[in-house]
């Protein structure tokens, strides 16, 4: 719907209350940077309905709501549009390379081709809307320290696995299980077909729940996990350290990634408040990856 | 020289818990911009506010690149919060949810200011009327 900037909040507001997600205004394109010009213009207001969900009564909803904001001045019509999640899905997917990671690893989207070499370590992979593609420094590091960290035989946890591409990852590097967690049950859907596309079903279980929800399964697969992966941000991440080194072997290691350099101070303040033990710290612009380990060390 | 900005999109969304789902999705895929580093860089810096949104406003330039500064709450989150209520009605003609009154009006407006590029506090007084009228709350 376009309006004009006044009525931005009050249509935005609507439009998220019955919107999926969240609301998205998008100004002109064509503006050179400092340019105040468009002030006072019109903005361009969307919210996407999930069409499994009750979408018409929503749309009603929202009809109603904005016919009621009508008596306040003109608005323009809403227009709704029925999109295919392939359609926006293709313009990131047109930069989503095969690509390698560390020494061995291939990330290799679903809808590439590639002959891989004897040494290779391949993932294939359809992120879909799930986090982890591989290509972002966050998601890369944690790969790139997986192989380096992990042993044959370790039991693995991956903690927000989004598209599951840590936990396959693991399982393709030798992990006897790995068991992958996400909150968002997107997430775990997308996992669960990646984790078929790789063939590591009886290698990776994909739950969805965090440490503190799933705790009862985690306990009944009398779990000590030789090696916890958790890809996060900064908050999340200290907030779990505690059922981390619960759920972790008392000799464990730890991958700690979504931390930016702001937030490395708190989560190295917590992780030593649980006797975690830091092995590296590495880097990539903004962003950090820590490497620990749990319990008993030379300064434990 | 200034970079070419392709578009200026403004995201609503949940503190902490943008994923690569619509909105955050299409709204910024179309764009070519690398949607999991948005994301990621979302949820760090706002994850200490979760419970609130917290909307971005991330300017898209010409080369795919983008930057993005975070914003006040939505006018309707902080009517919300000035009358501590959960929700706004859903059906605004029938249910008046609460009442504002004018000096509540005038502090969210003069908050909200910077944001919207709005050039009088009258304009601004105008739209947080409007908003809240869409909420079912009414303005003594």
């Amino acid at each position: 719907m376009t309006v004009s900037r006044k009525d931005e909040e009050a249509v935005s507001w609507l439009f998220r209350l019955y919107g999926h997600g969240g609301v998205v205004i998008e100004e002109f394109p064509g503006v050179e940077e400092g340019d105040s010009s468009f002030e006072g213009r019109t903005v361009v207001i969307k919210t996407y309905l999930s069409v499994n969900g009750r979408w018409i009564q929503r749309l009603k909803s929202l009809e109603d709501g904005l016919h009621r904001l009508v008596i306040f001045g003109p608005l323009s019509p809403l227009r709704t549009q029925h999109i295919e999640e392939e359609e926006w899905a293709a313009g990131w997917k047109e930069y989503f390379p095969l690509h390698r990671v560390g020494s061995h690893l291939v990330v290799k989207p679903s809808w590439r081709e590639y002959s891989p070499l004897p040494e290779d370590v391949v993932i294939h992979l359809d992120p879909g809307m799930a986090f982890g593609t591989g290509l972002h420094p966050t998601t890369r590091m944690c790969l790139e320290e997986l192989e380096i960290w992990l042993r044959p035989g370790d039991s693995v946890l991956d903690l927000g696995t989004g598209s599951g591409i840590l936990a396959i990852a693991a399982a393709q590097l030798g992990a006897a299980k790995v068991l992958a967690l996400d909150i968002d049950s997107l997430a775990v859907r997308v996992a669960r077909e990646n984790v078929a596309r790789n063939q590591v079903e009886s290698t990776v279980s994909v739950v969805r729940g965090s440490l503190g929800t799933s705790r009862g399964r985690v306990s009944r697969d009398a779990l000590k996990f030789d090696l916890v992966v958790a890809n996060l941000d900064s908050t999340t991440i200290s907030r779990l350290l505690g059922p981390i080194t619960r759920a972790a072997d008392k000799e464990g290691r730890l991958i700690l990634g979504g931390i930016s350099q702001d937030g490395l101070e708190a989560v190295m303040a917590a992780a030593s408040s649980y006797g975690i033990h830091m092995l590296r710290v590495v880097e990539d612009g903004p962003w950090r990856t820590l490497v620990a380990r749990f319990g008993t060390t030379t300064q434990g | 020289m200034a970079k070419k900005v392709k578009a200026i999109v403004r995201l609503q969304l949940q503190a902490g818990k943008a994923t690569p789902a619509p909105p955050v999705g299409p709204a910024l895929g179309q764009h070519g911009v690398n949607i999991m580093a948005f994301c990621k860089e979302y949820n760090e810096r706002t994850a200490p506010q979760a419970g609130f949104v917290v909307p971005a406003e991330i300017t898209i330039y010409e080369d795919r690149s983008f930057i993005f500064v975070t914003k006040t709450p939505p006018t309707a989150d902080l009517i919300k919060r000035a009358l501590t209520i959960e929700k706004g009605s859903s059906d605004q003609k029938q249910k008046i949810v609460g009442k504002l009154s004018q000096d509540k009006v005038l502090e969210i407006a003069k908050v909200k200011m910077k944001d919207l590029n709005c050039d009088t506090v009258e304009s601004a007084v105008h739209m947080v009327e409007g908003t809240a009228r869409s909420m079912g709350v009414q303005v003594d």
